[in-house]
C-alpha cells in the first residue's frame, strides 16, 4: 500500500506525456514545413547565383559572335576577344567554325574536347538554336562544357559559328560548396531539362539521392540547369531545429511532476479517508461502549417482592447514537423492606453513564445505612458533588415496607418528576413534594409518606416522558390521562401502553431517552394477608 | 443560536433584566451564564432578573445553567416571569423553590405557586 503508486497518478503520467508526444509531434511537423521552406528560398537564391553565371558564359559569346558576324569571320578580332575571356578564364578554349562546310577558321586557348568528333553536329545545333546553345560534352573525358552561338548570315550569306569550352571542377562528386548562396546546401547540378545522372555536371554530394527536398531551374540556352538541393543544417537556427526535443524533455519532467504531486494528492485524500473511517469506527466502538455501560446500568432483572408485580421499562433517545443517563433499581433492604428509585443524570454518553453509576450504586449504599429518603438523596448529593461538580443528576427514591393493608412509601425528590399513583378505583394523582436536583447547589429536600394498598398502581418514570420541545411536551394531566388510560390489563400492558402514548405524540421520534417502573401492590387474600401478619407478629415486629 | 437574549432596566434602581427567548438547551448554556455574568460585572447593579417568559422549551443543560448561575451569584440572581412549560420543570427540578428561597426585595414579577402536596 505505501510502495504501490495509485492509478491516478499514472494516468496523470501518461496523459501528461501523451501530450508531450502530441505537441512535440505538431512542432515537429511546424519545424520541418519552416525547414522545407526556408530550403527552397535558399535553392531560389542559388538559382539567382547561377542564373549570373549564365550570363557570364552568354555575353561574351555572343560579343565574339557579333564580331564574327561583321568582320565576315576574320581571325584576329576573334582571337582578341575570345582570348580576354580565356585570360579571365571564364573559358579554357574556343574555335571560329565556317558554318558552311564546318571548317575551324582559327583556334585560341587549350585543346578542346570535341575536335576529334568533329563541328559538324555543332553547327548543326547551333544553326538550329536561337542564341546559345549548349553542347553537351560531358560523356566526353576532361570535364569540359561546350558553348555554341551562331552569327547571323553576312552580307553575303555566310555564316560562322563561334564555339568555346568552360572547365567544370575537377570532381563530379564532392564537388566544392561555395561561399554565399551555396553555403550549407547540399546540391546536384544538372543538364537539364531533366535529372538523369548522366547529365549531372557535378554534386556536391558524394552520391545521388532518389529525391530532393527543392529543385530550382535556371535557363541556360537551348538547355537548362536543374540545381537539387538538400541540407542538413538547421537553416531556421538551432533553437527552432532542437524545439520539439526541448519540448519533449519538458514536457516528461512536467509529466513526472505531475505523477508526483498527485501521487501525493492522492495519499492525502486516502490517509484523510482512512483517519475519518478510523474516527467513525472509533466513534461506533465508543458507542457501542456506552451502550454495553449503559445497559449495564439498568438492571437486568428485578427483586421483585412478593405480593407485588413489576415492570420495568427503558427506550433509548431515537436517532442518537448517545446514551442518556436514565437508570431505576428496586432492591430488598431487609424483611419486607425495600428501595425503589428512578433518576436522570444531566448528559450524555460515557460520563453520563459514569454519572449514571456512581448515583446508582451511592443511593443503594446509602439506602442501607440511612432511614430517611431525603437523607439518601442528601447522600447522593454529596457523593455527585464531589465527583461531578458541575453537574447533576435528578433522581426519586423511596423506602418501601410492608404494612397489614399493602405498602408504605416513604418518598423524596431530588429534582424529578414526581410519580404517579394510580389507585384501585382507577383515580390517578401525583405524589411527593418537589426536591432541588442533586450535585450542584446544597439541595432542599422533603420526604412524603404515602400508603400502597392493594390494587394500587405506582408508576415512576424519567422526563424522557413529558419534556420535549414544542408540541412533543406531554403536561402533567396528560401524562394523568396517559396512566389512567393504560391501566387495567395488569403491569406490563400499562408500561408498554403508557411508552406508545408517549411515542404517538411525537412522530418524529423521541429527543431523550425514556425509563418507566411500574409496582402494583396484588390484592392478596385474607388468609394470605393474614399469614403475612402473623408472620411479622411472629418476627416481633408491630 | 437557539437563545436571544435582550437587557433592559427594571423599574427597581439597580436592577437590570435580562429577557432570553428561543430554547434554552446545551447550544444556549454557556451563553446564559457569560450573559448574565457580564451584566452582573458591568456597572454592578444589584440583581439581574432572568425573564424566561418567552423561553418555549427547556432542558437539562438550561437548568444546569441556572443552577451555575445561582451557585456563582446567589441572590443576585432572580428568577422573573416564565412561560408554563418551562416552569413546571423549573418546579419539578426544585429550582423554583430554590430561587424562592434567597431573600428576595420583592422586585421581581415572579409567579408564586404551591410546590407539590
Amino acid at each position: 500500500m505505501r510502495r504501490r503508486v495509485h492509478l491516478p497518478a499514472v494516468i496523470a503520467l501518461v496523459v501528461c506525456l501523451l501530450l508531450t508526444l502530441a505537441v512535440a509531434g505538431v512542432t515537429m511537423t511546424v519545424r520541418d514545413d519552416a525547414e522545407r521552406q526556408l530550403l527552397r528560398e535558399r535553392t531560389g537564391e542559388a538559382a539567382a547565383v547561377l542564373s549570373t553565371a549564365v550570363n557570364g558564359v552568354q555575353v561574351p559569346l555572343a560579343g565574339a559572335a557579333e564580331l564574327a558576324g561583321t568582320t565576315d569571320g576574320a581571325p584576329a578580332p576573334f582571337e582578341a576577344v575570345l582570348g580576354r575571356a580565356i585570360e579571365a578564364r571564364q573559358f579554357t578554349g574556343g574555335a571560329l567554325v565556317d558554318a558552311a562546310d564546318a571548317s575551324v577558321v582559327t583556334r585560341v586557348g587549350e585543346e578542346l574536347v570535341v575536335d576529334d568528333g568533329g563541328f559538324a553536329p555543332i553547327v548543326e545545333q547551333a544553326l538550329g538554336t536561337e542564341g546559345l546553345a549548349v553542347i553537351d560534352t560531358l560523356d566526353r573525358p576532361g570535364r569540359r562544357l561546350g558553348y555554341a552561338y551562331a552569327t547571323p548570315p553576312s552580307a553575303d550569306g555566310r555564316r560562322f559559328v563561334v564555339y568555346a569550352e568552360s572547365a567544370l571542377p575537377e570532381q563530379r562528386y564532392d564537388a566544392p560548396r561555395p561561399d554565399g548562396a551555396f553555403e550549407e546546401l547540399d546540391y546536384a547540378l544538372f543538364l537539364g531539362p531533366g535529372r538523369d545522372p548522366d547529365d549531372l555536371l557535378y554534386a556536391s554530394m558524394t552520391s545521388l539521392p532518389d529525391s530532393y527536398p527543392a529543385v530550382a531551374t535556371v535557363d541556360f540556352g537551348d538547355r537548362q540547369l536543374v540545381l537539387a538541393t538538400d541540407t542538413d543544417a538547421a537553416l531556421g537556427g538551432w533553437l527552432l531545429h532542437q524545439l520539439p526535443w526541448a519540448l519533449v524533455a519538458g514536457g516528461v519532467v512536467f509529466a513526472g511532476l505531475a505523477a508526483v504531486v498527485t501521487e501525493w494528492l492522492t495519499r492525502r485524500r486516502l490517509a484523510a479517508e482512512a483517519l475519518a473511517r478510523d474516527v467513525s469506527r472509533l466513534y461506533d466502538e465508543q458507542a457501542a461502549r456506552a451502550r454495553t455501560l449503559q445497559r449495564s446500568l439498568i438492571p437486568r432483572s428485578l427483586d421483585v417482592p412478593d405480593g407485588m408485580q413489576v415492570a420495568a421499562r427503558y427506550w433509548p433517545a431515537d436517532a442518537d447514537d448517545e446514551v442518556g443517563g436514565d437508570f431505576y433499581d428496586l432492591f430488598v433492604l431487609g424483611d419486607d423492606r425495600w428501595g425503589v428509585t428512578i433518576g436522570d443524570v444531566c448528559g450524555k454518553g460515557i460520563d453520563a453513564a459514569a454519572l449514571t453509576a456512581l448515583t446508582r450504586h451511592t443511593i443503594r449504599a446509602a439506602a442501607r445505612h440511612l432511614s430517611s429518603p431525603a437523607a439518601v438523596l442528601r447522600w447522593t448529593h454529596e457523593a455527585i458533588h464531589a465527583d461531578h461538580a458541575d453537574t447533576y443528576a435528578t433522581a426519586s427514591f423511596g423506602f418501601l415496607s410492608r404494612t397489614a393493608d399493602g405498602w408504605q412509601l416513604e418518598l423524596a425528590l431530588g429534582g424529578h418528576p414526581p410519580p404517579v399513583l394510580l389507585h384501585d378505583d382507577g383515580s390517578v394523582e401525583p405524589i411527593g413534594h418537589p426536591g432541588t436536583v442533586l450535585g450542584i447547589v446544597e439541595p432542599r429536600l422533603t420526604a412524603t409518606s404515602h400508603a400502597l394498598r392493594a390494587g394500587d398502581t405506582l408508576v415512576l418514570h424519567t422526563d424522557g416522558l413529558t419534556d420535549a420541545p414544542g408540541a412533543g411536551a406531554v403536561g402533567a394531566d396528560e401524562l394523568l390521562g396517559f396512566v389512567a388510560a393504560a391501566s387495567g390489563d395488569g403491569v406490563d400492558a400499562l408500561a408498554d401502553g403508557l411508552g406508545a402514548a408517549v411515542r404517538a405524540r411525537r412522530p418524529g421520534g423521541t429527543g431523550d431517552d425514556m425509563a418507566l417502573l411500574v409496582l402494583h401492590v396484588e390484592a392478596v387474600a385474607d388468609d394470605a394477608r393474614h399469614a403475612s401478619a402473623l408472620d411479622r407478629i411472629g418476627e416481633g415486629v408491630p | 443560536m437557539s437563545v436571544r437574549v435582550q437587557c433592559t432596566p427594571a423599574a427597581e434602581a439597580g436592577v437590570v433584566v435580562v429577557t432570553f427567548s428561543g430554547d434554552l438547551d446545551l447550544d444556549a448554556e454557556e451563553q446564559v451564564v457569560q450573559e448574565v455574568a457580564r451584566v452582573l460585572g458591568d456597572g454592578a447593579p444589584a440583581a439581574a432578573v432572568l425573564d424566561l417568559g418567552d423561553v418555549d422549551f427547556i432542558d437539562s443543560s438550561g437548568v444546569r445553567a441556572l443552577l451555575r448561575l445561582h451557585r456563582t451569584h446567589g441572590d443576585r440572581v432572580r428568577l422573573g416571569t416564565t412561560s408554563p412549560g418551562v416552569r413546571r420543570v423549573l418546579d419539578i427540578a426544585g429550582i423554583t423553590e430554590l430561587f424562592d428561597d434567597a431573600p428576595s426585595t420583592n422586585g421581581t414579577t415572579q409567579d408564586r405557586s404551591e410546590g407539590g402536596r
